[in-house]
């Protein structure tokens, strides 16, 4: 299973009690990386809307718990090499995509 | 507003006499979408019933197609409903446009009778030419591949040469290239190959690229226009808007398509490359968050009609729920390695279908049915207090949703019991099959399912309806802004 990287889940065989453990745990980080992005890209948008101190400081806080989603996403899939790499892309897209469309909004309201 | 309110046919441009007739094969289609559903997923609780009259393959297949064309039906509808407002011009062929609305409805009439009327036999050169190309969601047999490229055609030459006459815009240019995309990859599902990987190599460029590529760009310049007209938001920055989305959109969507050749014997590197794009394919649907809390807080939405209003706002959640989350959750090789053609699959199928473009096609009929009705007021205090839209709006999202849930328990209990426990067997498929877990997810489907048909009784009801007794006529934002300044 070269590409998926360990062992550890892998269909040829059964993949056991802790197997499935690690599964469930990664679909809801999976489902949970992509909420958290949402709620913090919204957050920061009202945040800058009504230039609220609180409002910036939940949606850091918000992108804290997508570091954490995003940790126990990788770690529950046992990901190694370049698929970690892929893990610091998306914490950079999600970091950086809201705060440029703002930008660009906020540029040509004008 | 001051002159007396004009209804019905006489209160729509060329365009958009053409588009109602769209509007209305797309409704009757998506009923029958509905109704096939039902009939499909009976046949889960129930195999015996109907075996040999309607199976089981003919169901699916009516249920989906339909699906698709309702879908198509209702974008032509929309593209023609704005584009003489947009281009400030008349439509330059509405003569060849409504020839191909004919042509194209007879033969969906014609196609949906052969299946029903022969749902068996060998697959041979005739049939793909006749009868059924056996690709899903797209079977139609090549004659009416043929005849679809040939309207799809007229209604590009229509959209190209009727925005050339008058003006363009920034949608008008996004629009236009986006349509020679729809209609080139539909081209790629005629392509027949009797080596299996290659046949779905193919396949998937039209459903993949179309769903999450060339369609969400197609309802992103709907909306872009919507937001405009409905809710006075500007120009300039919907359309900067546009281009990102676009860009970003196109930037993880393409090559998202990888998602696809995991498991389908394409090479190996389709892993790293399906993996990587698609698990992107998110961010510009979370990217739009942004956008809409902006427009919010600027414009301040006040609308005139709720109910389109009520349904964009159920295509941006169910996008992003439906696409985003529910696309991303399996949309790991390793994840999807254990997911792949489970439930789960079509839990995300209904969940993003109907939330990305059911939606959006629905908040466009109501867009239509205000104008039908003479531009009346669809906002607050409507005869009936609008109960007819509000449950409608309940029932259909209540009903997809719960369906969504009832196949992720099913999904999970395949994951579970065939391929976890049983390592992905012949007789794992099966036993996962006869589970109970399995068995209750499929019950509350069909629950849900007639949820949803109650849903899709009321709306339907409702467009015949709403505003017929209103006579306060629609103040639309953008003519407050015009006015006030
Ligand atoms: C509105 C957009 C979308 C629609 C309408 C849609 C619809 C569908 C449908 C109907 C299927 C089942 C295809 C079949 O096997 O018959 C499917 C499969 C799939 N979708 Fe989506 N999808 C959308 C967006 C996304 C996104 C954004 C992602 C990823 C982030 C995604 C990931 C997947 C994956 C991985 C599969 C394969 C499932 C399997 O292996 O069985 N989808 N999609
Ligand atoms: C209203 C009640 C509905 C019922 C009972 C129903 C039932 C079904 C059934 C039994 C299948 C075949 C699944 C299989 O092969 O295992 C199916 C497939 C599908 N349906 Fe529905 N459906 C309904 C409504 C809808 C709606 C409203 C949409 C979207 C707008 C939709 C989109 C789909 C899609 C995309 C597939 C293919 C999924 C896949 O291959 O993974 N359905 N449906
Ligand atoms: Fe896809």
């Amino acid at each position: 299973m070269g590409a998926l990287g360990h062992e550890g889940l892998n269909i040829v065989g059964p993949m056991g009690p802790e197997g499935l453990d690690a599964f469930l745990r990664a679909v809801i980080a999976g489902a949970l990386v992509v909420v958290f992005g949402a709620v913090y890209a919204a957050c920061f948008a009202f945040g800058r809307l009504f230039s609220s101190l609180i409002l910036m400081r939940v949606a850091y806080g918000c992108f804290g718990l997508l570091m954490v989603t995003v940790y126990v996403l990788a770690t529950s899939l046992q990901l190694g090499g370049v698929w970690n790499v892929l893990m610091v892309l998306m914490l950079v897209a999600y970091f950086v995509a809201p705060r440029m469309i703002w930008r660009l909004t906020a540029a040509t309201h004008e | 507003m001051s002159t007396a309110k004009i209804t019905g046919i006489a209160a729509l441009d060329g365009g958009q006499r053409l588009a109602v007739k769209y509007f209305a094969v797309a409704i009757v289609l998506f009923g029958a979408q509905i109704l096939f559903g039902l009939l499909a997923g009976f046949q889960y609780l129930s195999p015996d019933f109907l075996y040999g009259v309607v199976d089981f393959s003919v169901n699916r297949m009516v249920h989906i197609n339909a699906m698709i064309v309702w879908m198509l039906f209702g974008f032509i509808g929309s593209i023609y409903w704005l584009i003489e407002d947009e281009s400030g011009t008349e439509v330059v062929g509405l003569w060849l446009g409504n020839l191909a609305f004919w042509l194209f409805t007879i033969a969906v009439v014609i196609v949906v009778v052969v299946y029903l009327v022969i749902q068996t036999g060998p697959g041979q050169i005739e049939s793909i030419w006749f009868i059924n190309e056996g690709r899903e969601y797209i079977e139609a047999p090549r004659w009416a591949d043929v005849g679809i490229v040939v309207c799809l055609l007229i209604f590009f030459y229509n959209v190209a040469a009727t925005f050339m006459k008058g003006r363009w815009s920034g949608i008008a240019g996004v629009l236009v290239l986006d349509l020679v995309a729809v209609a080139g990859m539909y081209l790629t599902g005629m392509f027949y190959s009797p080596n299996l990987s290659m046949d779905q190599f193919w396949w998937w460029w039209v459903i993949h690229l179309w769903v999450e590529a060339t369609w969400e760009v197609l309802v992103g310049c709907i909306m872009a226009w919507g937001l405009i007209k409905t809710l006075g938001a500007r120009r300039q920055i919907v359309t900067t808007w546009l281009y990102i989305e676009v860009a970003l959109m196109l930037g993880s969507g393409i090559l998202g398509l990888g998602h696809h050749y995991f498991w389908i014997g394409t090479p190996e590197y389709w892993l790293t490359v399906g993996g990587f794009f698609s698990a992107l394919e998110p961010v510009p649907l979370v990217a739009m968050v942004v956008h809409a809390v902006y427009d919010s807080g600027v414009h301040r939405f006040k609308s005139p009609n709720h109910p389109a209003l009520a349904w964009l706002i159920a295509h941006a959640f169910g996008n992003f729920f439906g696409a985003g989350v529910w696309g991303f959750m399996h949309t790991l090789p390793q994840v999807n390695i254990y997911t792949h053609g489970t439930q789960w699959s079509a839990s995300h199928g209904h969940f993003a279908f109907f939330g990305a473009y059911a939606t959006m096609n629905i908040a466009v009929f109501y867009i239509a049915a205000q104008r039908w009705r003479g531009n009346v007021n669809f906002g607050g205090g409507l005869v009936d207090n609008g109960w007819k839209w509000k449950w409608a709006l309940g029932l259909l999202n209540g009903g997809v949703v719960g369906m969504t849930m009832a196949l992720l328990v099913s999904g999970y209990d395949q994951v579970f019991i065939e391929r976890a426990l049983e390592g992905a067997t012949w007789s794992g498929f099966f036993k996962a099959q006869q589970n109970v877990w399995y068995l209750q997810g499929m019950w509350w489907r069909q629950i849900f399912g007639y949820m949803t048909l109650a849903g899709f009784f009321l709306l339907v009801w409702d467009l015949m309806t709403i505003g017929v007794r209103e006579t306060r006529p629609a103040v639309f934002p953008t003519e407050v802004a015009e006015h006030a300044a």
